[in-house]
């Protein structure tokens, strides 16, 4: 089997909170994302999932674990050394106004990370900045812009190609359609999956909305207060889910399919609590909770092949109908 | 039935230094008792614009024409001194911003009572009692000891279960809620739309919702109102906008949001390019240079305004209506 | 609460020392105060002997510490020439300033929130622009010009009010005849402190008006009144406070310009005076207590803060 492009193995990562106390923002996650896949991790907000991207960026340091690219870990590398390494792995944000500084015309602010990585110079330099613009959707000539002048989508575009400009392997996704009309999230998504295609790209794509992640993903992992409780195929992770987070999850997105409306559905109790984290950190909202669950850890076991979940009521349900 | 709220024309101008700006224009709906009305649009379309001039709750930029009807009166014409009467008491309104929503300042306790006191003369006690039967309603459980809280202390939840509690205090005929579960994560979504439904029921209330959301109007609306560029594009009873759409904006949204269970290669719907930022001066077709049919439709120039598909269906197509634009 | 401010008033202690050994540095360099004690006509004899006397011939740094020793045991020193000690001087001039300025601070409020309130209530209108004009051109006009003026009208032409002094003398003594006194200075000194605090206050209420929980509260239907003063006023209040504290150490330093020309018996012009005499000591005291004013109204802004806004834990 070949080496998966990243892999993440029991990354943790801690803030300090009041009195002393950390808070777990990450805690023992590990995934890997082959070549070529798009990886999607959707939860709710706080549970850890944004945090992941900027480990894996650099932007913050993990307490433990580690991230490989290609076998290489890259938490051991010093800034210098890793630095040869940025331009394989690029972010996109939520945010795409922020992102732009304002004072610079479109074309520098695609140019300067090129610029600055001395990839291309001179002309080549600026066919290539028309040619990143017409892979995102935009004409050329809106080189000469400014950022205010485009609107967020084109805004999310204009990331979108910066991203691009030093041929990254890996795109990392921190919410980019969130902020996002619903007609304008379809552009972005199929641009997205378009351009996967046809760059051989390797996404991980953090997002809330589960539409939209199983859309462009070809695996999800499913994050709460900060470890993974399920992750799976996406085709068939939210219409067959184990966990009972993932159930409650796909029973809250809401649907557009009047056939749906009035269905039975699955309402987490409570809301995300700071709880010890012995046990299921799921244990006080979840309906199907028992009370080894409140003590009992609970690891991520693969249920089906490439199916793996984190609830002990999952694999007891399963070998009960096995038996 | 006669209707609890009927808009007509409505049309909000907000003018600047020397430039006017149009933001709603000729948006006319009735809300009936006991019923849940749907506003549903995109960013700019004039929803939230048409919710806060019901009870003329915009900055003073901003100027209203047309009628809002309600109870024999134009809202539109009241002083604020009237409409003092009116909000909060028969008509209330929660919002989108949950974290700004409340006074920092003011216990929890303090900003509950308040328009019990005003407006139905409850003393302090009183209204305290109420109050705190109020938060139990809608489901927390330290009743309390929320009312002695600080509204930062509270999570996005909570604080919208305040307000709605809060908006429900003087047992309101209407209650407008400006996308009330945007700013949410969607299990405490489902938590809140659940608790408005069920109160909206238990207490034969109707329901002014605003969202962006198409599946929220799937789950929650009685009747929709689909809004484009400051224009009622489409209006009718869900069912049939949601399954039987007659205007392309419609339709193209409906096919343009990924749900959970459709199959993974079907290619979403683009509606191209964006919505167009100054609308105010258009004539004709708001929607034409997005749309689906453009190549075949030929009367998009002219002002084709509502018409009627059914008794309950009205689009403002009339190249998907058939029939042609003067009818 | 009270282990923030004990925190605070013992971070002062450093602090305070740095200002001081500042002060006596910056001092040192401004001129020795024999040559401002002594006429020409003074031997160089005389001039040592005068300064081994009041220890200027020591090494600054020792000079300092035995300033401080003193400062440890309650002395802040003895002035030059009258030989008074410092602490009784202060004291006896800070009562009069902080009369004057206390009650032009006080004054300047009582004007400013109505009318920074009800301008923002009205932003936009005429009589808002008519306010806000009103108000720049206080601003704009020198105490000195006013000061001459009141005292060309009021004393010379009219012969209503005293010019100066803060008790006439002789007869002085009663409430009507200090009020008498005051009425000039402190409106002088008032109008600019209303006017810019009136500005602060309207565009801290203007911002507040836009805010979300603004729109709560009207469509709450609670009434006007109760909108602006509980749910706007107080949240209004945050940033005022702030503007305050920093306006409190004023009330100490005195306005130099206003005591000279009232004549009034403040501390400002016994700085003043200290000042250009050199009166080491003297100087020293008065820097001193100006250091601790400053860090006191710090420390109040602080509390005030948190009184004001419950977000704010100290």
């Amino acid at each position: 089997m070949p080496e998966p492009l990243l892999s993440v193995r029991h990354l943790t990562k801690t803030y300090p909170a009041r009195r002393g106390q950390k808070l777990i923002a990450v805690n023992d996650v590990s995934f890997s994302i082959d070549r070529g896949e798009a990886f999607g991790l959707v939860g709710e907000s706080g549970c850890g999932k944004s945090t992941i991207a900027r480990l894996i960026m650099g932007l913050e340091k993990a307490d433990s674990g580690e991230i490989c690219l290609d076998g290489e870990n890259l938490l051991s590398l010093r800034e210098t050394q890793r630095r040869p390494h940025r331009p394989r792995y690029q972010m996109v944000f939520q945010d795409a106004a922020s992102s732009l500084n304002p004072r610079r015309r479109v074309r520098d602010l695609i140019r300067d990370p090129m610029v600055e990585h001395h990839i291309l110079s001179g002309d080549a330099l600026n066919a290539r900045v028309d040619a990143l613009l017409s892979m995102v959707g935009l004409h050329p000539d809106m080189a000469q812009r400014y950022p205010h002048e485009f609107s967020g989508g084109q805004k999310q575009r204009l990331c979108i190609a910066r991203a691009l400009s030093l041929n990254p392997e890996l795109l990392v996704l921190d919410e980019p359609v969130s902020a996002l009309d619903v007609s304008i999230q379809a552009q972005i998504l199929n641009l997205l999956r378009d351009l996967q295609k046809q760059l051989h790209l390797t996404y991980l794509f953090i997002g809330h909305g589960l539409g939209a992640v199983r859309y462009v993903c070809d695996r999800i992992a499913v994050m709460y207060m900060g470890r993974i409780m399920e992750s799976g195929d996406s085709e068939t992770l939210f219409s067959s889910p184990m966990h009972p987070y993932t159930l409650a999850l796909a029973d809250a997105s809401p649907s557009a399919d009047i056939r749906l409306r009035g269905r039975a559905r699955i309402a987490l109790r409570g809301e995300m609590e700071d709880v010890p984290q012995t046990g299921c950190p799921l244990y006080h909202r979840c309906p199907a909770a028992e009370e080894a669950c409140q003590t009992r850890s609970t690891a991520l076991e693969e249920i089906a092949p490439g199916h793996w979940t984190a609830c002990r009521r999952a694999r007891l349900l399963r070998e009960e109908t096995n038996a | 039935m006669d209707p609890i709220l009927s808009v007509r024309n409505l049309q909000v101008t907000f003018s600047g230094l020397g430039n006017q700006s149009i933001a709603t224009s000729d948006i006319s709906f009735d809300v009936f008792p006991g019923e849940v009305l749907a506003l549903v649009g995109e960013s700019g379309s004039g929803k939230s614009v048409t919710a806060l001039s019901l009870l003329s709750l915009l900055t003073r930029q901003a100027k209203a024409t047309g009628t809002v009807r309600y109870r024999g009166q134009d809202l539109l014409s009241l002083s604020e001194k009237q409409l003092d009467a009116i909000r909060g008491k028969q008509i209330s309104m929660i919002f989108q911003d949950i974290m700004n929503s409340l006074n920092p300042v003011l216990t929890i306790g303090k900003q509950l009572t308040e328009p019990m006191i005003c407006h139905n003369g409850l003393s302090q006690a009183e209204a305290r009692t109420r109050a705190v039967s109020l938060l139990e309603q809608t489901g927390i459980r330290d009743a309390q000891g929320i009312m002695k809280k600080y509204p930062h202390m509270l999570s996005g939840g909570m604080r919208q279960r305040v307000m709605i509690a809060m908006a429900l205090s003087c047992d309101p005929e209407l209650l407008i809620a400006d996308e009330p579960t945007t700013a949410l994560d969607v299990t405490i979504q489902l938590q809140i739309m659940q608790l408005l439904s069920s109160l909206q029921k238990a207490r034969h209330m109707a329901l002014l919702l605003i969202t962006h959301d198409l599946g929220l109007v799937a789950e929650n609306a009685d009747r929709v109102l689909v809004l484009y560029a400051g224009q009622c594009v489409e209006c009718g009873d869900v069912d049939t906008i949601l399954t039987h759409p007659l205007h392309p904006y419609t339709r193209s949204l409906l096919r343009a949001v990924p749900g959970i269970h459709d199959a993974r290669d079907q290619r979403l719907y683009n509606i191209p390019g964006t919505v167009p930022e100054s609308y105010g001066a258009m004539t004709g077709c708001r929607f034409h240079d997005r749309c689906p049919y453009k190549a075949h439709c030929r009367d998009y120039e002219k002002n084709a305004g509502l018409l009627p598909v059914t008794d309950t269906h009205l689009t403002r197509c009339a190249y998907l209506l058939g029939g042609d634009c003067d009818a | 609460m009270r282990k923030y401010i004990l925190k605070k008033l013992l971070t002062t202690i450093p602090v305070l020392i740095g200002i001081t050994v500042i002060d006596f540095l910056i001092m040192a360099r401004a001129g020795s105060p024999i040559d401002m004690m002594t006429g020409p006509r003074m031997t160089e004899a005389t001039k040592a002997a005068l300064a081994t006397r009041l220890g200027l011939d020591r090494p600054l740094w020792q000079q300092y510490l035995s300033w401080l020793w003193e400062l440890l045991h309650g002395n802040l020193g003895y002035a030059y020439k009258s030989n008074q000690p410092v602490l009784d001087l202060i004291l006896s001039h800070l009562g009069p300033t902080l009369l004057l300025m206390g009650l032009s601070l006080l004054m300047g409020l009582v004007i400013a929130v109505p009318l920074g309130v009800y301008s923002a209530v009205h932003r936009y209108e005429k009589r808002d622009y008519l306010l806000v004009a009103v108000s720049f051109i206080t601003s704009s006009v020198p105490g000195f010009f006013l000061s001459m003026i009141l005292i060309f009208l009021f004393t010379v032409t009219l012969g209503w009010l005293p010019s100066g002094g803060m008790v006439t003398a002789g007869i002085g003594g009663d409430l009507g005849d200090l009020v008498r006194h005051m009425i000039m200075p402190v409106t002088v000194l008032t109008l600019p402190i209303a006017a810019s605090n009136m500005r602060y206050i309207r565009s801290s209420v203007l911002e507040i008006l836009e805010t979300d929980y603004l729109r709560t509260a009207r469509a709450k239907g609670i009434g006007r009144r109760l909108v602006i003063w509980r749910h706007a006023m107080r949240n209004a209040l945050v940033p005022i406070v702030t503007v305050i504290g920093m306006q409190i150490p004023g009330l100490v330093g005195g306005a130099v310009i206003v005591e000279k020309i009232f004549n009034w018996p403040g501390l400002g012009l016994l700085t003043m005076d200290a000042i250009m005499t050199r009166n080491y000591p003297l100087i020293m005291g008065v820097c001193l207590l100006s250091a601790v004013v400053v860090l006191l109204a710090n420390l109040l802004t602080d509390i005030l803060y948190a009184l004001v806004d419950p977000t704010i834990r100290l």
